[in-house]
């Protein structure tokens, strides 16, 4: 099985299957554009990952590696389910929210759309059925709000809408 | 010691943030989180102003908006009343207009208001979906932007409501001017408008505001793809003038079709039209199509409503509109069905009537529909005898308003039809002759039935008195996955499981069925037995 090394923020090299790095469209561009396709001996860089956070997304990839791909551009609407994470999925995201972000970060960098779908669909569920006090306190944000501003917000509110799903 | 900071969320970037917010549900609230939240939020809500009542007017005249949208609707039917009692801080934004907010009872204030809002959007607004009352005929040309740079509009509805349920010395409508003929050219350029839609109910409104409007709209905007233009009163040359404008471009249009401007209209080339549907109700006569539907090569989808002439269809329709997939028609008289056949990609055929209609005696014949939708009165038995034959390869047939259809239609069809895989009915009770369980009982025959949906509309209380007519022992011979069922009040719990004992059946949705709410319960309680994977107990039941 033909391999490429990836090497972490923090040194470390991973020795990964084509076929599960290639769950990443940021990797499978760079192969194709430096025609690494056939040279195992190249170390990949990847300043944007420590190795905690690869690890995680190899062992992800690794056991949705045979999942259809799904084409982007096939003109389905956004899938706005939450409710639809596989159990697999759902253990693999009993991580601290460090970690999380962590991953979804990397996800948008290495542009693994599954998992983006995945951590962004955790994160929605913890907001889920939240106050706004909840919400601050879960993932410990300032209100820099002012009572006024407060107010306003209240009230144009009632003048809103929510839009079902954003164009572009 | 160098401790890195703990990662929060707000350290994620905007993009990624969005990201998540999409997929939250009930997002509005989380607007009072942080700053932050209330600007990346704001891209998932829209403003919605509804004018409706004088409790939200009074609200309306109160309130700034400070963030950013990019769609916008307003709701301003009933506007204001004459003896509206205008608060004090609706006076003062009335102020440079202190004469005639003197009385107290101006809607010029609202309108201002509801102007201030537009400009203020201008800039960002992509959408802008209005709805007014007839104050709004005159000054209809301050909504167009106005700003320095292009406008961002992208999508135009404007829509003018009918006015009969009130009087019309409720209201001051004489008095709206906003704009002056020189006014108009500071209207700016719309380089992104590609969809239009003016719709006027009202049985009278001003023509010279709509046609300055249509003037305004055809100079300004260069890129419209899709018009949609209907009214209520009679004949609007400027209807035309801006259909013509935009004719080589259009890909979408749906107008009325006036006798003023009929022949002139049919004489325009629409190249790139994929929908289009005409309202030929005005017209007494209609002329000879010419050429009209030879030009439009690129035409999908069809509708017609409303012509009484007969060639239209032969040396018109049929013969030359030859891309059509999807075609509805609609009349009173009788649809003439000659000629069909040239249709040779016809997929699609819907025959409509308003109440009050010729019986529909002609059959379609086309060797290429696959869906057939009758939504008007036919010759019953002698229609749906022949229809097989006719149309040989529809997979789809939706009868929903004929009241011809008896239960020896619905064995002729469920016979004569074996290869229907979507079958919708309108049963209506009341008739004479309805459709009952001996005619259901066919439905049984169509083994490649994957769809099928009843509805039976009627008054509750007739509903019960003729309930005996349709019992449910048909429904484990139906070989549909998917079923359909509305209306039938008659329903209980052991009919249900008459349908469940089909074994193909995958959804079965009940809507306003069975005598009371605890249908709800029942299914409820079915489900929950069928998730329970043991064997079932044994049940006697002695009486």
């Amino acid at each position: 099985m033909p391999c490429i090394q990836l090497q972490s923020s923090d040194g470390e090299i991973f020795n990964v299957e084509f076929e599960i790095a290639m769950c990443s469209f940021t990797i499978k561009t760079m192969m194709v554009d430096l025609d690494l396709e056939d040279n195992c001996e190249e170390v990949v860089p990847l300043t944007n990952v420590d190795s905690n956070i690869l690890r995680k997304i190899l062992q992800w990839a690794n056991y949705h590696k045979d999942d259809p791909e799904a084409n982007p551009e096939d003109g389905k609407p956004v899938d706005r389910r939450t409710d639809n994470i596989c159990e697999w999925d759902q253990e693999f995201m009993k991580v601290d929210q460090q970690t999380l972000y962590g991953l979804i970060k990397a996800a948008n960098y290495l542009d693994i759309r599954g998992l983006m779908a995945l951590t962004c669909k955790t994160v929605a569920n913890m907001m889920k059925g939240k106050t706004e006090e909840q919400m601050r306190k879960m993932f410990n944000i300032q209100n820099d709000l002012t009572p006024e501003e407060e107010q306003q917000i209240r009230q144009e509110n009632e003048w809103c809408e929510e839009v079902e799903i954003v164009a572009d | 010691m160098n401790i890195p900071k703990m990662t929060t969320i707000n350290d994620l970037p905007n993009e990624i943030l969005l990201m998540i917010f999409q997929q939250v549900e009930d997002k509005k609230k989380f607007t009072r989180t942080c700053k932050r939240w209330n600007e990346l939020i704001a891209n998932f809500l829209y403003l919605s102003i509804d004018l409706s009542s004088e409790g939200c007017i009074r609200k309306f005249m109160d309130i700034t908006f400070t963030r950013s949208y990019r769609q916008l609707d307003i709701y301003g039917v009933m506007l204001v009343r004459s003896d509206f009692n205008w608060t004090d801080s609706s006076r003062q934004l009335g102020s440079a207009h202190a004469k005639r907010v003197r009385y107290g009872t101006d809607p010029y204030v609202l309108l201002r208001k509801c102007l201030q809002v537009v400009r203020q959007y201008e800039g960002t607004v992509e959408y802008m979906n209005l709805t007014f009352g007839p104050v709004m005929d005159k000054s209809l040309l301050a909504f167009l932007p106005r700003s320095d740079g292009p406008s961002s509009l992208e999508t135009l509805m404007i829509r003018f409501t009918s006015w009969h349920i009130m009087k019309s010395e409720d209201w001051i409508v004489d008095r709206m001017e906003f704009i002056s003929e020189e006014g108009l050219k500071e209207i700016s350029e719309m380089p992104k408008l590609t969809s239009l839609t003016f719709s006027d109910n009202r049985p009278k409104g001003d023509r010279t505001a709509r046609r300055k409007f249509f003037d305004a709209i055809a100079r300004k905007a260069k890129a419209i793809t899709e018009i949609s233009l209907s009214c209520g009163y009679y004949a609007c040359f400027s209807d035309y003038r801006i259909i013509r404008s935009f004719s080589t471009q259009l890909q979408v249009l749906s107008c009325t079709v006036w006798p003023i401007f009929v022949k002139d209209f049919l004489q325009l080339a629409f190249p790139e039209v994929k929908t289009l549907s005409l309202n030929f109700t005005p017209c007494t006569t209609t002329p000879d199509p010419g050429r009209f539907f030879e030009n439009a090569k690129s035409l999908v989808r069809l509708t017609v409503t409303n012509i009484d002439d007969d060639e239209f269809f032969r040396q018109g329709v049929y013969r030359s509109a030859a891309t059509v997939e999807w075609l509805t028609i609609t009349g009173t008289q009788e649809i003439p069905m000659d000629g069909l056949q040239g249709l040779i990609g016809l997929r699609e055929l819907e025959l409509c009537a308003y109440i009050e209609s010729d019986v529909q005696n002609a059959v379609p014949c086309s060797p290429s529909l696959e869906k057939l939708a009758i939504d008007r009165c036919t010759s019953g038995f002698l229609f749906y005898c022949v229809l097989a034959e006719s149309v040989p390869y529809i997979t789809e047939l939706y009868i929903t308003e004929d009241e011809a259809l008896n239960d020896e239609c619905l064995r002729v069809i469920c016979t004569t039809m074996p290869n229907l895989r979507g079958l919708k009915l309108n049963l209506q009770l009341f008739l004479e002759y309805p459709v009952t369980d001996v005619g259901l009982r066919y439905i049984g025959n169509l083994r490649q039935l994957e769809y099928l949906s009843l509805d039976c509309f009627d008054s509750a209380h007739l509903l019960m008195e003729r309930s005996h007519l349709i019992g449910f022992d048909w429904a484990p011979l139906l070989w549909a996955s998917e079923i359909h069922l509305n209306g039938f009040l008659m329903i209980d719990v052991s009919n249900i499981l008459d349908f469940l004992l089909n074994p193909n059946l995958r959804s079965l949705s009940l809507e306003r069925c069975g005598r009371s709410a605890s249908m709800i319960e029942t299914v409820r309680k079915i489900k929950q037995l069928m998730d329970v994977s043991r064997p079932l107990p044994r049940i006697a039941a002695i009486w």
